[in-house]
């Protein structure tokens, strides 16, 4: 039987793929920018949130009237869930993409601080992760989702050892304080896109097979269950993950 | 908002001294599905069957004010009440195909119309039938009896019958209150189809289906119309707190 | 207080079961003397002759064919005119309208009426009445229809039929569902075309229950064509309205009252008797049965 709701059903997927497009279009261009220190890209960015934001509502507003006008059960209701929290994911990384760019000035007083740190690795990972992710999305393929944890336990690492390094920078020379804290900022949202990119992962395995697996990536595959102590919570970080010490920086369950 | 179509000023409706609809103003859309609800005895039925004057048939009913269709007021005295329904077609709550072939069911208004030509007849058997979306089920069982088919079917012929009249606006008591979930889903999607064509209107006793199926959603209680809007508005944000308590459940 | 109740219960169990007991039983002792008395006289030629030495012998074809041409000139006449008024109180008048308060009333009455009394107002209204009244119009005051005759009698046994075909019908119409009738309307169609193509034949089974309820009856009934058109012995087969004829009933009462040697004519009224009731029986049980078939249908 053809359902009307399916035309509903279709217009959403259309509209979260659109707004992941988008926002790995942002992600991305921040971190261009971030490395060629353009503050004029960075401007633009700031400026294209409006669009992410007002994508957003469209789709809260859709997945809202779906959920009221058919009520949605198994695979529809999942894919509506799921889609709202896709939608909230992907905003938050388009918040954290335009705090990237706010910081882009911050940092281009030292223009080779980046290249001294490593952080261009990092970014590609990230840059990569945020693009597989929304590959992902746009084909509701899952067999990819077990490298999106890995990538992200790996960005996870990273970003806690140069975290670290600036801290101990920091201690030594109080002229860098600033640049460091915009520096640490960026990181803490590197860290975020990777988080929100296994969130995103996880909404997706739900949807095409029905299995929660945020709280129990355990079973789905062991390696991944690392990656969850420190990123799987998919909200805010908490000031410890912002500022972690040396010795939490490696995950220790297993 | 599409064209108007129906327009009521101030329809007030007396079964004997009792009260049924007071002073109901709507306006109903053209090429629209526009559903009423309300709980049991809140006139939207009543409503409804005023819309075809079906009301007539019952000797006590007394009414005041307009109800106009296309900007003429139906209950005129020169409007002619056969003319009406033929232009208005209606669906009700229990299918109720005649005791005849499903050929002849469908034919039953053409031949009414003094339309006897075979070919004719054939022909608009075949449309009706395949914009009801029962052609393939029925096709090969054309002479056989109506009473033959399942509910769900029976009410889709029904409806197949309406169509067959050409009507502009389709009246539908409770189509599918009768029937089981995969036939009402059935029912609901023809719904949905027949909309680009006609102007429909459907009393339900299931917001759900009401929800599903509806553009816009008037919602009755005590004879009186108490919020009428976009069904998308009134399912998630209803303006007035009865139609609130209505839709979610908590009515007292 | 419990054994009261079962003693009751008790009782008016056994007093149905006997009722029931006595009604079989004199069902089946009419039956086996009947069989008994008439079968040896009950052949094709009793049936197809006529009969013969002063109605002593011989068979009994007229009275079969009288009886036959009455009911059917009588269902001519009811049929039509109680289904009209079963529609017309059924479709037209309002339930509480005087003219079909009335209508009802009258056929109540009528149903109630002794029919030695349709007998005699056949006698006073057609014969007397309305015949007198032809025969100065038309015959110059010669008597023709001023006389008893198969007309006379089967509208006389029509006006006693007709309670039966109008409550028949009535019941039959009344089984039409409400939504069948707004399922037309609603297409469009006038009042008169919803009666014609919806409810006259969803209710054809009832009507047809209707006529043979009443031709049953008519068939078994004997008072009203006493002084309307039965004739008590004809060499000849009745050819017009205008003539009289034979009636099974009639037959039975003639042989079993008037013959000069009663008990010489008791095969032969036993035979005539057992030809009736097998008529009226199976007559019934047609009916039933098309009854019955049309209660599972509204079911």
């Amino acid at each position: 039987m053809e359902r009307h709701f399916e035309l509903e059903l279709q217009k959403l997927n259309k509209r979260v793929n659109k707004m992941g497009n988008l926002v790995a279009e942002q992600v991305h261009n921040a971190f261009d920018a971030l490395l060629r220190g353009d503050t004029e890209l960075a401007r633009l960015i700031i400026e294209k949130d409006r669009k992410v934001d007002k994508l957003d509502n469209k789709i809260d507003k859709l997945c809202q009237s779906i959920f009221a006008l058919a009520q949605p059960v198994a695979t529809d209701l999942r894919l509506i869930m799921s889609s709202l929290k896709m939608n909230n994911d992907l905003e938050r990384m388009g918040d954290h993409a335009v705090t990237i760019a706010q910081k882009i000035e911050g940092i281009s007083d030292y223009p080779d601080i980046l290249a001294e740190l490593h952080m261009e690795e990092i970014v590609k990972m990230t840059d990569l992760i945020v693009n597989d992710v929304i590959t992902i999305l746009n084909t509701r393929n899952t067999a990819f989702v077990k490298d999106i944890f890995e990538l992200a336990l790996s960005i996870n690492e990273k970003t806690h050892a140069v975290t670290a390094r600036i801290i101990e920078e920091m201690m030594h020379k109080s002229e860098v304080i600033v640049v460091a804290t915009n520096l640490i900022i960026v990181l803490t949202a590197i860290e975020r896109l990777a988080g929100y990119s296994t969130n995103i992962a996880e909404s997706i395995v739900f949807i095409v097979d029905g299995k929660i697996i945020k709280h129990k990536k355990k079973n789905f595959d062991n390696q991944e269950a690392a990656a969850e102590s420190h990123i799987g919570q998919g909200d805010e970080p908490g000031l410890d993950q912002m500022l972690p010490p040396i010795s939490e920086a490696t995950p220790s369950e297993g | 908002m599409k064209e108007v179509k129906i327009v009521t000023k101030d329809l007030t409706l007396h079964y004997g001294q009792k009260m049924a609809l007071n002073s109901i103003n709507i306006q109903i859309p053209e090429k629209e599905v526009t559903a009423f609800i309300g709980p049991s005895g809140c006139g939207k039925s009543t409503f409804l069957r005023s819309l075809n004057r079906m009301n007539d048939l019952i000797p006590s009913v007394h009414i005041k004010g307009e109800i106009l269709i296309d900007g003429l007021n139906i209950y005129e005295k020169k409007i002619d009440v056969v003319n009406l329904r033929k232009k208005i077609g209606m669906v009700f709550q229990k299918s109720n195909p005649f005791a005849k072939s499903i050929f002849e069911n469908i034919a039953y208004g053409p031949r009414i119309n003094g339309i006897n030509d075979k070919k004719k007849l054939t022909e608009i058997v075949e449309t009706s039938l395949k914009n009801a979306a029962i052609w393939d089920e029925v096709k090969d069982r054309l002479p056989d009896s109506a009473l033959g088919l399942s509910g769900g079917q029976q009410q889709r012929l029904c409806i197949a019958r309406t169509l067959a009249v050409q009507p502009e606006i389709i009246l539908m008591d409770e189509p599918a209150s009768a029937l089981d979930p995969i036939s009402t889903g059935k029912i609901e999607e023809l719904i949905f189809e027949l909309k680009k064509n006609y102007t429909i209107v459907i009393v339900t006793h299931n917001m759900q289906q009401a929800a599903r199926v509806s553009d816009h959603t008037a919602f009755f209680y005590l004879g009186e119309l108490i919020e009428y809007g976009k069904t998308r508005k009134i399912f998630t944000s209803p303006d007035i707190k009865q139609t609130e308590e209505y839709i979610t459940g908590r009515f007292g | 207080m419990r054994l009261k109740n079962k003693l009751i219960g008790g009782s008016i169990i056994t007093a149905s079961a006997l009722s029931v007991v006595l009604i079989l039983a004199i069902i089946v002792i009419i039956l086996v003397v009947t069989i008994i008395g008439g079968k040896d006289t009950l052949s094709w030629k009793f049936l197809t002759s006529f009969p013969t030495d002063g109605m002593m012998k011989g068979g009994i074809f007229p009275a079969i064919y009288g009886t036959a041409l009455l009911v059917i000139v009588m269902s001519l006449a009811a049929v039509p005119f109680g289904a009209i008024t079963a529609i017309y109180l059924t479709e037209y008048a309002h339930e509480k309208s005087w003219i079909a308060q009335t209508i009802r009333f009258a056929v109540r009455t009528l149903a109630t009426v002794p029919s030695i009394i349709f007998g005699l107002f056949g006698l006073g209204f057609f014969i007397k009445y309305v015949g007198g009244g032809m025969d100065h119009l038309f015959m110059g005051g010669q008597l023709k229809w001023a006389q008893p005759n198969l007309l006379w009698g089967s509208l006389t046994m029509a006006l006693l039929t007709l309670p039966v075909v109008i409550v028949s019908v009535e019941e039959a119409i009344r089984t039409v569902p409400r939504e069948l009738r707004e399922a037309s309307l609603a297409l469009g169609a006038t009042k008169w075309q919803t009666i014609k193509k919806v409810v006259i034949p969803g209710s054809i089974s009832g009507i047809m229950t209707g006529t043979i309820l009443a031709v049953s009856r008519g068939a078994g009934e004997v008072a009203p064509i006493l002084f309307t058109g039965a004739a008590y012995y004809l060499a000849t087969l009745p050819t017009s309205v205008s003539d009289q004829f034979m009636n099974l009933g009639y037959h039975i009462y003639v042989l079993s009252t008037q013959s000069s040697n009663v008990d010489q004519t008791l095969p032969i009224q036993f035979a005539t008797t057992l030809v009736l009731l097998m008529l009226t029986f199976t007559l019934n049980l047609t009916a039933v049965l098309i009854r019955s078939r049309l209660r599972r249908r509204i079911k």
